[in-house]
């Protein structure tokens, strides 16, 4: 075989191997109820986890709502908090669906790793929250 | 969620030892994080608020009315957690002071003392407004302001559970023991009396008007139960309640209408005072300057000191509101002082602060300034 037939191996980042997982994800068929537990429990489970770092800024809101740049601190972190939610219960709803149906081939090679990792630092959906935090500061 | 849970631990013991430090440090984070952010202490943080209009809430005669007039408000939270009080540690603009359950007033408590006092503080910036308006008018101008008032009693503005009192919030003392009473210095004596004749637990008869039912003349008979305390072998009285002597306004022209809004306190009242001076005397009284103050205005037009004056002047600082000049009462000057000294270090301060004591210090100060000149 020439040098030139070969092909370089290339590897996907893990972003985007978090976006072919989460689409594999979704084409998987599973039972109504399944989804809907892993969903809630998913989320049950990412608002334990970051319940304490949501008090933290709030009580850091309370403190500072005064200074306009802490103010601006306030929304980024809570902008990076709701994107890292977004991730977390992907995750979790993925592991628990995995844990659901440990018979579904396909569903335990997913790589909730990677979901984690593309939810988290999900463009439409930071645009999209971007966009109600703008809309919510101009009418409250 | 179980079969998570149990996979969790079935594959845990299998599990690397740097996996193995990684959770348990994790643990170990939330659990101190969630204590920071749940376990109370027992201090109140005060911060830095906001800037309002003066006239905030009130209308006078049937059109909305403007100045270039504000009052401060600044946020206080009692019984905060461990990460607040480490907040407010941290930063110098923030105040903590101890605050004691058993003692102190209630939140609940607290806030019904705040509206107490806002309602204290309209009513006293409606009389002196008014009054000064009178007083200082060219008596060559007609005009049909008008404003009577009337003594009513000692409105009781703050109850301690503590001292299980018979006597509510917002009762307003006129006797006591059937002998009337004119003035808060009065109550005093009254109650000096009882405290050098007696030494032991005694039954007070107060007369109180409640639920401002002054036309009717409705009084409730309260029997108080007198707590002492031994000071220089001397039984004293103690009260434990806060008092201000109150007017009724009986005619008014024109009329003013209050609205109930989310500010407490009676802070703004000097600065009230002087917005409905501004409205009444139809001229710039402010002569272009962009005025903000604080101050409890009492009935006779003597300012009293207010708490949080460090975190007044750093909220009248921040960048975007422009004031002018600051009126502080005399009481607080020293205070507000060294915070407008610490904020103006290293720059040139942006606004004159001018210690008052009475709302005449207000109206002589504007009066001797000259118009303002971008």
């Amino acid at each position: 075989m020439s040098k030139k037939g070969l092909k370089p191996v290339i590897k996907p980042s893990l972003w985007k191997k978090g976006k072919q997982q989460q689409k594999i994800y979704f084409d998987i068929n599973l039972k109504r109820s399944t989804s809907f537990k892993t969903f809630i429990f998913g989320l049950l489970i990412t608002v334990i986890i970051v319940l304490p770092i949501a008090l933290a800024l709030y009580q850091y809101l309370f403190i500072y709502k005064w200074n306009t740049n802490a103010f601006r601190i306030f929304l980024l972190l809570a902008w990076v908090l709701i994107l890292l939610v977004n991730g977390v219960s992907n995750f979790f709803t993925v592991l628990l669906s995995k844990a659901y149906n440990p018979e579904m081939d396909n569903l335990m090679a997913i790589d909730e790793y990677a979901i984690l990792f593309y939810q988290t630092f999900n463009p439409g959906f930071a645009i999209i929250v971007l966009i109600l935090f703008i809309v919510f500061g101009m009418f409250s | 969620m179980i079969k998570l849970i149990k996979k969790f631990f079935l594959n845990f013991s299998k599990k690397s030892k740097k996996y193995k430090i990684a959770i348990f440090s994790s643990i170990a984070l939330y659990i101190f994080l969630f204590c920071i952010v749940v376990i109370k202490v027992p201090y109140e943080i005060i911060t830095p608020g906001a800037a309002g209009n003066a006239l905030e809430g009130i209308q006078i005669g049937e059109e909305l009315n403007t100045t270039n007039i504000y009052s401060l408000g600044i946020y206080t939270k009692k019984n905060i957690t461990i990460l607040e009080k480490w907040m407010g540690d941290f930063n110098k603009k923030l105040d903590l002071e101890p605050y004691d359950k058993s003692t102190d007033l209630s939140p609940e408590d607290y806030y019904q003392f705040g509206k107490t006092m806002m309602f204290v503080g309209n009513n006293n910036s409606v009389i002196i407004g008014y009054e000064k308006f009178l007083e200082r008018k060219d008596p060559l101008i007609p005009s049909d302001v008008k404003l009577t008032k009337e003594y009513i009693g000692i409105i009781v503005t703050a109850r301690f559970d503590y001292l299980n009192v018979g006597i509510r919030a917002n009762d307003i003392i006129t006797k006591i023991n059937n002998v009337e009473i004119t003035s808060i210095n009065d109550l005093r004596n009254e109650l000096e009396k009882l405290t050098t004749s007696d030494n032991g637990d005694l039954n007070v008869r107060f007369t109180v008007i409640r639920s401002y039912n002054t036309n009717d003349e409705f009084e409730i008979v309260v029997d108080h139960k007198v707590n002492y305390f031994k000071e220089d072998n001397i039984y004293k009285f103690k009260v434990g309640l806060g008092l201000e002597e109150f007017y009724t306004i009986e005619e008014l022209f024109p009329d003013v209408l209050i609205q109930q809004t989310n500010s407490i306190g009676s802070s703004g009242s000097v600065m009230t005072a002087l917005a409905i001076y501004e409205i009444l005397s139809d001229k710039n009284v402010t002569k272009g300057y962009k005025i903000v103050g604080t101050g409890s205005l009492n009935h006779d037009g003597t300012v009293s000191p207010i708490g949080g004056i460090k975190q007044k002047i750093y909220t009248a600082a921040i960048k975007g509101y422009g004031f002018d000049i600051f009126f502080v009462p005399e009481e607080n000057y020293i205070e507000a002082l060294e915070a407008y000294n610490y904020i103006f270090k290293n720059s040139e301060p942006t606004f004159i602060l001018k210690n008052i004591s009475t709302f005449d210090d207000v109206l002589d100060f504007l009066d001797s300034q000259e118009e303002y000149n971008e």
